[in-house]
């Protein structure tokens, strides 16, 4: 009985996953088709005569490798900086109470409710003022730093309100009983705590990585030179005024896609549970 | 006293000495020019004749060689609007392209240098197309270089046509009805082929056959109001007639555009459709099937209420002007200059649309029915809020809801009319 | 093994108190510095340029004051009434307003299941599971979108081939056609809803849910006992950014009608985007951003009340 309904389990799971994977399969399949095969009036769900050609337009355009160095360089920052930022703050808002905390929940959470194409103008504004007022020393507007920047703000409000929500998912006892035995604030905070929001981190550096992977608005916005582009922004150029050309574009999402894959393979591991069961060790 | 006089002149020369080095930069020509010309062109440069844009800065940079240019390609959707915040924030490009039915808004609050006095420099500026000169001039003002045009014709696949005996391209309207009937008689048993693929969200397959009637989109009256002309008595006979050929030849979505008639002749599920060069190459093109390219041809949509004669087509394409805030603009005319030239012209219309003059014609037996239509074009009139009526959708909402039966022509149309009058009319 | 103070985990069912946020030595500089570097940024990227969207919704801007030498003149409420007067608005309001809880209802209930589930099977049906997940939220919208619509397609479309519903039009009536991008949303947003409370799920401390079953609790109690008030504040807040998303759902319409969508498709975003920016008008669009922004926090009051009080009951 008990097997039969893990199995159960088990069968439902690939369900969920072969559904959830249709599209993205169907993306992958069709950039390796060519025009006829695409638009075949019988949907081929393998493609009949597999080309390569959709990828090598991708692969041989010179820009596509500017952008993806562009977008690297930006999204890594993002991430590592918005872990450290909101983790900081995160702590601050659920371990301590100080005049203002609320407030500042409260307004961080109001910055994500304004539509975004309502914002991307004054962000554009303010941002060249800032580096007006700065003499060029900050760039902001057409530049990494400022995009980087520019995500870190979308990316705080949920980061830093998950974070809190993780943090607060740790019982402040179990720290007290690490300190009983003899740590001190922070070790147990290090030893204890840390190690039971290592999930929560990596789900929240998982949708600050997206997010700043394919943010294409704001980012359509700031930049202006070619060599700045990200890659949603060089992707965009597939849709012209005569349509899509959905042969390199799927080749182009695809390939996209990728690296968020292989960011996933490498944290996926701490996504488990069991890996921080029994944290404090005597 | 005398010391501060002194002082004050010595800084008012400063000034002027700035003022007079910034202006000489502006204005400076030739090799001592320097500086950056940046220019914003649609991702279709990128796409189609990315060598076009290489040659006219190689050709411009002869003439400044000191000046960078850096062209940024735009994606359709947000770009004016990224256009009006560059602007806002002092950096916007000394040279911008825009859609002809754009291009009424900016000229009519004066965001664009007045080019009239340049006209002659410009190449073949004599035998500019008259409907894109039309859409690039305001007031008798002209503020844009044509760049380039789209033209629409009839894209048919001889292999389908001539499986039901039509051999020869339908050279008038009741040909046309006759040849859509014999395939659709053919097809009887295939639910999913169209005999001429023609949905509701295409203006511009739609649009024409009210100018055939008689009939127009708009007029501007003496008081200089608008009145908007869907619902005349000519206007609702050209769409029923639209509507007769929907009904006769098209079996599939009526909410969608035409962005995929040229997939679906691909698949063989499409005999004709009313397009642009540029879906026409499409069919055989990277995104298409390279071996259709001998089956393929284009004819003149022929006319419903001329016998002979031709449906007159819109002309569409882009424009290339120069924002009136730019630091450069003889840097802007003398690039715009160097991409509008005859050489340039040849690559946009090998990448499959029409040259913005009527001396440059392709030769191409493909492009016969495009060739055949230049003669009969129309555009849209140059209303200050015509790009308001286009973005918030309302003639193809009515287009749709004409083809998916919500109502009668005449109601749809009069409710129609009155939105776009509000619109036209709004200061 | 553990050595883990088993009654001083057993007090803190079923919450955590705030005692232990008392205990703390005052150090009062220390969150100040801690909250700083975010402060500092959302204020500058957000925060400000929110109050130029407040200052331009009672101004006239558009593209006659960019490309004229004046600034933008105020104009008062003007925006703000327009909004009032227009029917098509409050009609928008409604459309987006049960759109939003029929896309969060099923996208919750779906995304925690889902974790729930993960929690249940093999750790290699998990790494598949997730794998297809993040795969799925990975991909843009634009691209998603556009899948989705051909898999829909009247004459070619793979739903109808499966369903066998012939040549079948998801799209002439709204209805229907809101289900489809209904079934896009709920796609795209389960992803990060079944991640982020999967995570939230890791941190129930095995040892409460094993000693209360050794207390002879049964799974619902388990959950409803322990699991749910553990992850509540985690859970909170992915329902908050789901209303506010699912709210302001723009591309899975927008795309899957050809960005031409007719007035019966049109949610809040869509009509804004419609009306107000691409016809340039820049103060009537910061006025309707900010009327957005209003109606949002009508909607989420209950939920940004237990935003702040999850984990500080008092």
């Amino acid at each position: 009985m008990r097997r039969a309904v893990r199995i159960g389990y088990s069968a439902l799971g690939l369900l969920v996953a072969a559904v959830w994977a249709f599209p993205i399969y169907w993306m992958v399949s069709t950039a390796f088709k060519s025009g006829r095969d695409m638009y075949s009036a019988t949907p081929q769900f393998v493609p009949l005569h597999p080309t390569g050609h959709n990828f090598a337009e991708v692969f041989g355009d010179s820009t596509f490798w500017q952008a993806a160095v562009n977008s690297l360089i930006a999204t890594v920052l993002t991430v590592v900086l918005a872990m450290a930022v909101a983790f900081a703050a995160a702590v601050a808002v659920a371990r301590f109470r100080f005049f203002g905390r609320r407030t500042f929940l409260m307004s961080i959470l109001i910055m994500k409710m304004v539509p975004s194409i309502a914002l991307v103008i004054p962000i554009f504004l303010t941002l060249t003022e800032i580096q007006d007022a700065s003499l060029g020393a900050l760039q902001l507007t057409d530049a990494v730093p400022g995009l980087v920047i520019a995500y870190l703000a979308f990316a705080l409000p949920f980061a830093v309100w998950a974070l809190r929500g993780f943090v607060l998912g740790v019982p402040p006892e179990l720290e007290e009983a690490a300190m009983i035995d003899g740590c001190s604030q922070v070790q147990a905070f290090r030893r204890v705590t840390l190690p039971l929001i290592v999930p929560g981190l990596v789900a929240t550096s998982i949708f600050t990585m997206i997010l700043a992977w394919n943010e294409y608005l704001l980012t359509y916005f700031l930049i202006s030179s070619p060599e700045k582009y990200t890659l949603p922004l060089w992707l965009s150029h597939f849709v012209t005024t005569e349509g899509t050309s959905f042969g390199p574009l799927m080749a182009g999402a695809t390939i996209i896609a990728a690296p968020v894959a292989i960011f996933f393979m490498f944290v996926q591991r701490n996504l488990a549970r069991g890996l921080t069961a029994g944290a404090v060790r005597g | 006293m005398q010391k501060r006089i002194i002082a004050a002149a010595v800084a008012a020369a400063t000034l002027f000495a700035a003022a007079a080095c910034g202006s000489k930069e502006d204005s400076g020509g030739g090799k001592d020019a320097k500086g950056d010309l940046t220019v914003w062109l649609q991702v279709d440069a990128q796409t189609l004749w990315p060598k076009a844009v290489e040659t006219a800065t190689a050709e411009f940079n002869k003439e400044y060689p000191n000046v960078k240019v850096t062209v940024a390609y735009q994606a359709w959707a947000d770009h004016l609007t990224k256009f009006d915040a560059a602007a806002q924030g002092g950096t916007a490009p000394d040279v911008i392209e825009l859609g002809t039915t754009e291009m009424g808004l900016y000229m009519g609050n004066g965001a664009f240098a007045d080019l009239t006095a340049d006209k002659g420099s410009f190449s073949n500026s004599d035998t500019w197309v008259k409907a894109l000169q039309d859409s690039a001039t305001y007031q008798d003002k002209l503020y844009g270089v044509p760049y380039y045009g789209g033209l629409r014709a009839v894209i048919y696949r001889k292999d389908i046509l001539a499986d039901a005996g039509v051999t020869t391209p339908p050279a008038t309207w009741a040909d046309l009805m006759t040849a859509v009937q014999k395939l659709s008689d053919k097809h009887k048993a295939d639910p999913t082929f169209s005999a001429f693929f023609l949905p509701g969200q295409h203006q511009y397959g739609a649009m024409p056959f009210i100018y055939d009637a008689g009939g127009q989109v708009a007029k501007q009256g003496s008081d200089g109001k608008w009145d908007a002309t869907f619902s005349s008595p000519e206007s609702v006979a050209g769409l029923k007639t639209w509507k007769a050929l929907m009904d006769a030849g098209y079996h599939g979505d009526r909410t969608i555009n035409d962005l995929t008639a040229f997939s679906t002749m691909v698949a063989g599920k499409a005999a004709m459709f009313y397009d642009t060069s540029g879906q026409m190459k499409k069919v055989f093109g990277k995104d298409g099937d390279a071996k259709l390219k001998d089956q393929i041809g284009s004819f003149v949509m022929p006319s419903p209420t001329k016998a002979g004669g031709a449906m007159p087509a819109f002309m569409g394409g882009s424009d290339l002007a120069v924002p009136a805030k730019g630091k450069h603009k003889d840097w802007a005319k003398a690039w715009i200059k160097a991409y509008t030239s005859p050489a340039a012209q040849q690559m946009f219309v090998d990448g499959g649309f029409m040259a913005n003059t009527t001396t440059i014609k392709t030769s191409d037996p493909l492009m016969k029915g495009y060739v055949d239509t230049l003669a009969s074009t129309w555009t849209l009139p140059a209303a200050k809020n015509w790009a308001q009526v286009e973005k918030n959708k309302t003639v193809l909402n009515m287009f749709v809801d004409i083809a998916t039966n919500k109502g009668s022509i005449e109601d749809i149309t009069a409710a129609a009319d009155k939105a776009i009058e509000t619109t036209l009319n709004a200061s | 093994m553990s050595t883990l103070d088993e009654p001083a985990v057993a007090r803190s069912l079923p919450a955590p108190t705030p005692r232990a946020i008392r205990n703390r030595r005052p150090r009062p500089r220390l969150p100040y510095l801690l909250i700083l570097p975010a402060l500092a940024v959302s204020l500058a990227v957000i925060g400000f340029p929110l109050g130029r969207v407040i200052v331009l919704s009672f101004q006239q801007w558009g593209v006659a004051q960019i490309f004229s030498d004046a600034g933008p003149p105020f104009v008062g409420l003007k925006n703000y009434t327009r909004i009032l007067e227009d029917p098509v608005f409050w009609t928008v309001v409604v459309r987006t307003l049960i759109l939003t809880a029929v896309m969060v209802g099923l996208s919750m209930s779906v995304g925690v299941g889902l974790a729930l589930l993960m929690e249940r099977v093999p750790g290699w049906v998990r790494g598949i599971m997730t794998f297809s997940l993040i795969m799925a939220w990975a991909v843009p919208t634009f691209v998603s979108t556009q899948i989705f619509a051909w898999m829909t397609e009247q004459n070619f479309g793979v739903l109808n081939y499966v369903l066998g519903l012939g040549q079948h039009n998801w799209y002439t009536d709204a209805k229907q056609g809101l289900a489809v991008a209904t079934l896009i949303v709920v796609w795209g947003a389960v992803p990060f809803i079944t991640v982020t409370t999967y995570a939230a799920l890791t941190q129930v401390p095995a040892e409460l849910v094993e000693a209360a079953k050794l207390d002879g609790a049964g799974g619902r109690q388990v959950f409803f006992g322990i699991t749910l008030p553990s992850i509540r504040p985690v859970l909170v807040i992915v329902t908050a950014l789901s209303i506010i998303w699912d709210f302001s759902v723009f591309n899975q319409i927008y795309i899957l009608r050809n960005g031409a969508p007719s007035p019966e498709y049109q949610t809040l975003a869509i009509y804004a985007y419609m009306q107000a920016y691409q016809g340039h008008e820049y103060g009537y669009a910061s006025a309707v951003a900010v009327v957005t922004v209003l109606l949002l926090l009508v909607v989420s009051v209950f939920y940004i009340r237990q935003l702040i009080k999850t984990g500080e009951a008092e």
